[in-house]
């Protein structure tokens, strides 16, 4: 009984030392990858460090650019979290989003992607449409046409 | 022969006149909205055509989603107001060559899919929005995909409280050649914003209390802004991701805060930034990632950190500025430093001036050890008028081990630049 009772607080220990990921104060927060301050709830990302520290950005664009950055080695990054676009502000695991590529939104770093949880862009009809993507795809299209000048194939240049 | 083609050329006025003649009926129709007119605005655009003047009576008109398709003169009576209620937008113009003049606009609504705007041109170029006063919407004046307009003499007075809920003042996606001048925004989320905008001018505006920047610059090459006043802007002025921009003859005043700049220069280059003034900002002018641009005859006046250079930031140009009553006049977080500083005139500088030529005979070293170690430990700003930190300064210059020797400014003007 008390053998049981130790397993399960020790448990509940290790279960406390999980870094958990810290809610973005929008209007507050600075993106650590480009000084701006992250005002739009409906996109965001976070990188939580082994050691639990957050790194906050505006976008995902930003967390991607830092990650190659390298400032924090990746054995040292423990998860990464991305704002769903259909919950304004909420934080959920990388792991569980998806990624939608569409002209129909401008985000604030300007790769037009939103995040949002597996399975509710089929669900959610309102949501703008566009191209999925997968986390893969997305960091090739941050690396590819983003960092070479979003510009290229505008209208009026 | 000369007379044949005096005589050709009467011709051709002649066939002008008649051509011009046969239009005027159809182009100078006036429609009046309101007293007895067309009982909405969008009554009278189902009415009007191309060319047409629609003048809109005193009143208040609870409409939206009301779009343009043909060239127009939009203008009002002072009171005639369009009220969106909190929903949707207030007025889409698709046509170029449209004029929108002296209207009241209330409440684009709140959106988290729908960036609302009171007046969105939308791929529409030539057009003039001017004189009209926006009142508490989500997003002011919406430029999208449009040339040649003109923004000039609004007064847009944002609500928001939040970031969240509330939007930019004026702001331009993907438009070139357009002018925004003498505007007033105040309490949007950034006052001016460009995103992808080309050779394009910002002058005379007076953007104050929005609630992160005063204008925001986002990949946005070859525009200019001049002569504006920015200050209480919670995070100041950002200029990011751009080339060939030209910052002259602006204000950046009382930004205060954690991470609240001047001015914040990121990813900028070739870019010039002269004869502005930065008085009283925690940061006035704060540089990463930006190289070859040319920073002279600005004033930094009672700041808290005149100049914060980052490692990033290399190439950079520093002429006949003036550096008085800084707190820190600057850092950088590096000891290597490639930017090259002449003839600045610091308050701080001691040195002398025997062959009389105007510049200091000793070189100045703006960046103290102390602001080297205060841009690694913020916290050490605790201790930044206190006793061990003057002792460090006094041994530093005697051996410096901390101090970039690179960022020297080797001549030193004795006397402020005129």
């Amino acid at each position: 009984m008390s053998k049981q009772r130790i397993v399960v607080s020790i448990l509940a220990m290790l279960a406390a030392c999980q870094p958990r990921p810290e809610p973005i104060r929008f209007g507050e927060d600075v993106c650590v990858y480009c000084q701006m301050g992250i005002s739009d709830p409906r996109f965001g990302a976070e990188l939580l460090t082994q050691q639990g520290r957050a790194y906050k950005f505006d976008a995902l664009e930003c967390m991607v650019e830092f990650e190659r950055s390298g400032q924090v080695p990746t054995e040292r990054i423990h998860s990464r979290w991305v704002v769903d676009f259909s919950q304004p502000g909420e934080l959920i695991a990388l792991e569980s989003a998806e990624f939608v590529f569409t002209p129909a939104i401008h985000s604030p770093m300007g790769l037009n992607v939103y995040a949002v949880l597996q399975g509710r862009y089929e669900a959610d009809s309102l949501l703008p449409r566009g191209q999925k993507l997968s986390w893969q795809e997305v960091v090739e299209l941050v690396q590819t046409q983003w960092r070479q000048g979003p510009l290229q194939g505008s209208p009026l240049q | 022969m000369a007379r044949g083609r005096h005589s050709s050329a009467w011709h051709l006025f002649g066939c002008l006149a008649v051509v011009l003649a046969s239009h005027t009926p159809a182009a100078s129709e006036r429609l009046l909205v309101g007293h007895g007119g067309f009982p909405t605005l969008q009554a009278a655009l189902a009415q009007a055509r191309a060319g047409d003047t629609v003048h809109i009576l005193p009143g208040v008109y609870r409409e939206r989603e009301i779009d343009i398709w043909v060239p127009l003169v939009i203008e009002a009576s002072p009171g005639a107001t369009l009220d969106g209620e909190g929903a949707g937008e207030i007025l889409r113009v698709r046509a170029s060559g449209t004029v929108i003049r002296g209207l009241t606009f209330r409440r684009s609504g709140v959106s988290f899919l729908r960036e609302n705007a009171a007046i969105r041109i939308e791929g529409a170029h030539d057009c003039r929005i001017e004189r009209n006063r926006l009142e508490g919407c989500f997003f002011g004046i919406y430029l999208s995909k449009s040339a040649r307009c003109v923004v000039q003499y609004n007064v847009i007075l944002g609500t928001a409280e939040r970031e969240a809920t509330s939007g930019n003042g004026i702001h331009l996606w993907y438009c070139r050649d357009i002018l925004v001048r003498g505007n007033h925004v105040v309490r949007h989320r950034d006052g001016i914003y460009f995103e992808f905008v080309r050779h394009s001018t910002v002058e005379h505006n007076v953007s104050e209390d929005n609630l992160r920047y005063g204008i925001h610059f986002m990949f946005s090459d070859s525009c200019s802004y001049r002569f504006n006043l920015f200050q209480r802007n919670s995070a100041g002025v950002a200029v990011m991701y751009s080339r060939f921009i030209l910052m002259e003859n602006n204000r950046f005043e009382h930004n205060w805060g954690e991470s609240t700049f001047g001015l914040l220069l990121k990813d900028i280059s070739q870019s010039h930034v002269r004869r502005n003034v930065f008085l009283s900002n925690t940061t006035a002018l704060y540089l990463e990632g930006s190289n070859h641009n040319l920073v002279d005859s600005n004033r930094f006046h009672a700041n808290g950190w005149a100049l914060r250079l980052m490692a990033s930031a290399t190439g950079n140009t520093f002429i006949a500025n003036s550096f008085v009553a800084n707190t820190v006049d600057a850092t950088t977080n590096s000891t290597l430093s490639f930017n090259t500083f002449r003839a600045n005139y610091w308050d701080r500088y001691r040195g002398y001036d025997i062959d009389r030529d105007g510049y200091g005979d000793v070189p100045f070293h703006p960046v103290s050890a102390f602001g080297i170690l205060t841009e690694r430990f913020p916290a050490l700003l605790l201790f930044l008028r206190s006793f061990i930190a003057e002792l460090w300064e006094l041994a530093e210059q005697v051996f410096p081990v901390l101090t970039p020797m690179a960022i020297v400014d080797p001549t030193p003007l004795l006397e402020p630049p005129a």
